[in-house]
């Protein structure tokens, strides 16, 4: 049931944040599947016995996919779906521990939650990175295959 | 490569890096990040007949030297201070600055264009709103709140709209604001609590935290930092710990307040 609920407030969360960031049109609603997706995917991995980073960055990675995808075909940049799509992945809740717990005096705590926040920031960072390597390789690929289309 | 008609307007290379930098700037702060910023103005000198164009742009600075045949050396540079983040400009901007390397407009119509695209105005704030209570009680759901939880989160997400709002007309310093918005926001959501409104403020907070942003600005620094984008990295991670020192002293004040008040 959780999961049923995350699932659809990842929906609704991106679908405000495509808002917030300027998007318009369908890009909303397509934002707001592709989160689902995405956090979809890293409760998948975690199913499977993944650990959390893993999840987070194997979902990062499609994420990424899929806002590259969708830029292709909408002909945007694709900065324009990312941060909405992989929004749910934003270590945002642990960040807010970390800072809580720094405040409480308690180190302990506060390191845990802040190494997390780091650390998921990092998965998801290299998923991104990862993705945009693939594409380039995609590119270079495409591009010896037809030498002279232009 | 370079058409005839680019060539006569190559009499005025200090305007086309003006605008190749006016594109740059609007893309920077939309959101664009800062290889892309680098790409498009290198791409857009080239376009209006540069030779060679070295780019360096950090996410408070960009910096160009574009060299004309005939040997005429230009350098300016740009500070961008603001941020607002516009995937729609940026869409445009984007597109305005393909066209004008693919179909090689003269640099009067691309300023134009620019213009153009300058017009249209960013997100209006209902839209601003509307995506603020979505998220916001999307985000107070997902990190595991409850029914209650979901009718603080738009209260809470109305205040720090509110706040926002003032204090970016007010214009005064980022940190200060992002401590007052913190301390309402956490205030309004622990007296919710405290009146059996809700039921965790933990909860509420995190939703509502989501949208003051500092976990995006943390992603987006490891990003630059891993691609090798280190000086932007750098400056958007501190950018990134100080907004979330911002938020916890709010937070702090408001829990010391409201502990003298309520005790």
């Amino acid at each position: 049931m959780t999961e049923v609920i995350q699932i659809l407030a990842s929906f609704v969360g991106a679908v405000g944040f495509a808002i917030l960031f300027g998007q318009h049109g369908r890009q909303i609603p397509l934002a707001g599947v592709g989160s689902a997706l995405v956090w979809f995917f890293c409760l998948a991995v975690q199913w499977c016995g993944g650990e959390l980073h893993l999840g987070v960055f194997v979902a990062a990675l499609l994420g990424s996919f899929y806002s590259e995808l969708l830029a292709e075909l909408l002909k945007v940049p694709k900065t324009v779906f990312l941060f909405s799509v992989l929004i749910s992945l934003i270590p945002g809740s642990d960040l807010y521990l970390a800072m809580r717990y720094a405040i409480e005096g308690n180190v302990e705590l506060f390191l845990t939650h802040g190494i997390r926040t780091l650390t998921i920031a990092f998965a998801i960072a290299l998923g991104i990175i990862v993705m945009v390597v693939l594409t380039q390789i995609r590119r270079l690929i495409g591009q010896k295959s037809r030498p002279k289309s232009k | 490569m370079v058409s005839e008609k680019l060539n006569q307007d190559a009499a005025a290379p200090t305007d086309a890096v003006h605008l190749a930098l006016d594109i740059g700037e609007q893309i920077l702060i939309s959101g664009g990040e800062v290889g892309r910023v680098e790409d498009t103005v290198s791409r857009l000198c080239t376009a209006f007949g540069a030779m060679r164009t070295d780019v360096f742009a950090i996410t408070s600075l960009i910096f160009v030297t574009a060299i004309w045949e005939g040997g005429a050396v230009i350098t300016q540079s740009r500070r961008i201070k603001t941020s607002e983040k516009c995937m729609q400009r940026l869409e445009l901007l984007n597109a305005l600055s393909r066209k004008i390397c693919n179909e090689q407009l003269s640099l009067s119509e691309a300023r134009v264009a620019f213009a153009e695209i300058m017009k249209k105005k960013t997100s209006s704030s209902y839209k601003i709103l509307l995506g603020s209570l979505l998220a916001a009680t999307a985000f107070t759901a997902f990190f595991g709140g409850d029914l209650w939880d979901c009718l603080v989160a738009p209260i809470v997400a109305v205040v720090i709209f509110l706040c926002q709002r003032l204090t970016r007309r007010i214009g005064g310093n980022r940190f200060l604001s992002q401590v007052l918005c913190s301390f309402l926001a956490s205030t309004v959501a622990t007296l919710a609590v405290t009146y059996h409104l809700g039921s965790s403020v933990d909860h509420v907070m995190i939703g509502c935290i989501m949208l003051l942003i500092p976990g995006i600005s943390f992603t987006h620094a490891v990003e630059n930092l891993i691609i090798g984008d280190t000086v932007s990295g750098l400056i958007s991670l501190s950018e990134a710990t100080v907004v979330a020192l911002a938020l916890a002293g709010g937070f702090a004040l408001s829990q010391g307040f409201l502990g003298g008040v309520l005790l």
